[in-house]
C-alpha cells in the first residue's frame, strides 16, 4: 500500500510545482510589458530640467552645423569637458549631424565650438551657443 | 488566419527592407512613390504566396481562449503605447541605456534617411568602439520604411514596428503550442510568452532579432515534429534573423549544430549569411571582436567572468528559473522533447560566453551593458520548452 501513496504524493508534489511553475512564467511574461505603466510612465529617468536645456541648445547648434556644411565634410566639434559625456559626445553628434565625420581632437577643415571660445578661421555662422569657422 | 497574417509580417518586414536596399543597388533614388511601388510589387507576391500556405486549421476558439487571446493583443498595443514615450527618443536626455539606439541603429537609420541610401563607404570610416558599422543593415533599412513613405522621420513609429514583429512571434508561438495543447492551454502559453517577445529595448535591433530567430527556431520545431510546410518559412525567417544582428549568423550556426539532418535543407540562408560575409569583407567593414592578440585577452577576460556577471542577471530570470525548474521535473522525457530548442540556447550561450571572452573592451563594462539584453535572445525558446513541460507534469500519472 506504501508504494502506492507515495507515487500519489509525487505526482501531486509534480503538478503543485507545475501549477507553481507556470504561475511564475505568467507573472514574469506578463509584467515587462506592463511596468512601464505600473511606473507611471512619466516617472521614466530623465535628466534635470537644466541639462535639458543645455543639450536643447547643443543640439540646436549641431542642427546649424548640419544646415552649413557639405556632406561628407570632417568637422572639429570642441564642447566643455563637463559637456562631454564621458567622451562621447562624437557619437551624440553623430546623430543630429548624420553624414558629417565628427571629432573632437586633432584637426579638421570645420571647426564647431559650443560654450567655448570660437577657433581663429572664417566664421561661417554663430548662433544657439556656438560658432562654426571653417579654417 | 492569424498565423498566415503573423507569417506576412515577419517576412514582409524583412521584403521592405530588401526593397530599400535593392533601390540602393540600382540606384534608383529613396522616395515614397519608389518604395510605394516596390512594396506593391512585394505585397502582390505575397498575396500570391500566402494562397499557395494551407490553412491553419487549428479548429474553433472556445470563449476562454478568445477571451485571453485578446489580453495577449491589449499587451501588444499596450507594449506599442509604451514604445511612444518621448523620452525614450528625446536627444537631449542622453541616457547610458539608449546608447544602441543613438549611436547604432537609430544613427544608421537616419543616416540612411538623411542620404537616401546607404552610404557604404562612409561607414567604413566610422570608429567601431560603438557605431559597429561591420553590423548587417536590415533593421536601420527597416526603421527607413515609414520614415521614406511619409518623407519624414519620427523614430516613435519604430515602437510600433518592434510590437507589430513581437505580436507577430506571438501568434507564430500560438500556432506552435496549440499543436500540442488545448486552445485554452495554448492562449495561456502564449499570454506567458509574452513579455519573451515583447523586448523593453525599443529602437534596437534585439527585438526585430527575437521576432525572426524564435519564430524561425519554434517553427523549426515544428517542422521536426512533422509539419514540412513550416520549414521554407523558417529558413527565410533565418536568412531575416541573421541579417539583424550578428548574433542572427550565431544563431542559424546554432540551428545547423542542433538539427543536422536540416543541415541540407537551410542552404538558402546560408548563402545569404555567405553574401554578407564577401560584402562585409570586400567593403573592409571593420570589426573588433578578434582584433589583437586573442590567447592573452581571453585569458583575461574569462579570469573576470565571475565578477562581471556577479550582479547581472538574465533577462526575465522568473522565467529562466521557472521554465527551469519545470523541464526538471521530468528531465529525461523533457530534455529529449526539447532537444532541438535547448540545444539552440545551449550553443548560442556559448557564442555569447566566447564573444565576451574575446571582447577587446573591460569584460564588466561589457557584460553589464549587454547581458541582461542578449540572453533576451533565446529567453522564448527557454519558455517555449518550459511551458510544454509544464504541460506534460500536469498530463502526466506517474
Amino acid at each position: 500500500m506504501k508504494i502506492p501513496v507515495i507515487r500519489l504524493a509525487m505526482m501531486w508534489t509534480r503538478r503543485l510545482l507545475a501549477v507553481a511553475c507556470f504561475l511564475a512564467l505568467l507573472w514574469g511574461g506578463v509584467r515587462p510589458v506592463l511596468a512601464p505603466f505600473w511606473r507611471g510612465g512619466s516617472h521614466f529617468p530623465t535628466i534635470a530640467e537644466r541639462l535639458r536645456s543645455e543639450r536643447s541648445e547643443l543640439r540646436c547648434f549641431a542642427e546649424g552645423v548640419f544646415e552649413r556644411t557639405p556632406q561628407r565634410a570632417a568637422i572639429l566639434f570642441l564642447v566643455p569637458s563637463d559637456d562631454s559625456d564621458g567622451g562621447l559626445v562624437n557619437h551624440r553628434l553623430r546623430y543630429v549631424l548624420p553624414g558629417r565625420q565628427i571629432v573632437t581632437s586633432g584637426d579638421a577643415p570645420f571647426i564647431a565650438t559650443w560654450h567655448r571660445p570660437p577657433s581663429s578661421g572664417r566664421v561661417i555662422w554663430t548662433g544657439c551657443g556656438g560658432t562654426l569657422v571653417q579654417r | 488566419m492569424m498565423f498566415r497574417a503573423a507569417l506576412i509580417t515577419l517576412l514582409g518586414a524583412g521584403a521592405a527592407a530588401a526593397v530599400l536596399l535593392l533601390l540602393d543597388l540600382l540606384r534608383i533614388p529613396w522616395n515614397a512613390w519608389t518604395l510605394g511601388t516596390g512594396l506593391a510589387v512585394v505585397a502582390v507576391i505575397a498575396w500570391r504566396w500566402s494562397g499557395g500556405l494551407k490553412a491553419a486549421g487549428v479548429g474553433g476558439l472556445k470563449p476562454a481562449a478568445t477571451l485571453i487571446n485578446c489580453l495577449t493583443a491589449i499587451l501588444v498595443l499596450a507594449h506599442a503605447i509604451a514604445g511612444m514615450r518621448p523620452g525614450l527618443w528625446d536627444w537631449t536626455d542622453w541616457l547610458i541605456t539608449r546608447r544602441d539606439y543613438f549611436f547604432i541603429w537609430g544613427y544608421k537609420a537616419r543616416l540612411f534617411f538623411v542620404e537616401h541610401g546607404i552610404p557604404w563607404s562612409f561607414l567604413r570610416t566610422l570608429p567601431n568602439d560603438f557605431s559597429h558599422p561591420d553590423y548587417p543593415v536590415l533593421v536601420p533599412l527597416l526603421f527607413d520604411v515609414p520614415a521614406v513613405l511619409t518623407s519624414s522621420f519620427d523614430p516613435r513609429l519604430f515602437a510600433w514596428i518592434d510590437a507589430a514583429l513581437g505580436g507577430a512571434l506571438l501568434v507564430v508561438a500560438y500556432r506552435c503550442l496549440r499543436d500540442e495543447l488545448t486552445p485554452t492551454e495554448s492562449a495561456l502559453g502564449t499570454l506567458a510568452l509574452s513579455g519573451s517577445a515583447l523586448l523593453p529595448w525599443f529602437g534596437f535591433a534585439d527585438g526585430p532579432l527575437v521576432a525572426f530567430a524564435a519564430s524561425a527556431a519554434l517553427l523549426i520545431r515544428r517542422a521536426l515534429r512533422g509539419h514540412t510546410v513550416s520549414l521554407g518559412v523558417a529558413v527565410a525567417l533565418l536568412s531575416l534573423a541573421a541579417m539583424t544582428k550578428n548574433e542572427g549568423i550565431a544563431f542559424f550556426v546554432a540551428v545547423c549544430v542542433a538539427a543536422p539532418n536540416l543541415i541540407r535543407k537551410l542552404w538558402p540562408a546560408a548563402a545569404v549569411i555567405g553574401g554578407w560575409l564577401v560584402a562585409r569583407a570586400s567593403m573592409h567593414l571593420p570589426t573588433d571582436v578578434f582584433v589583437g592578440p586573442l590567447l592573452p585577452r581571453i585569458a583575461h577576460n574569462v579570469a573576470m567572468f565571475p565578477s562581471a556577471f556577479a550582479n547581472v542577471p538574465v533577462y526575465q530570470p522568473i522565467v529562466w528559473i521557472a521554465a527551469l525548474v519545470a523541464i526538471a521535473l521530468a528531465p529525461a522525457a523533457n530534455l529529449r522533447r526539447e532537444r532541438f530548442l535547448l540545444t539552440v540556447v545551449a550553443i548560442q550561450l556559448c557564442f555569447y560566453l566566447g564573444a565576451y571572452a574575446m571582447t577587446p573592451y573591460d569584460v564588466r563594462g561589457h557584460v553589464n551593458g549587454s547581458w541582461e539584453r542578449i540572453s533576451s535572445h533565446v529567453t522564448m525558446l527557454i519558455a517555449f520548452a518550459g511551458l510544454t513541460s509544464i504541460r506534460e507534469s500536469l498530463r502526466s500519472r506517474e
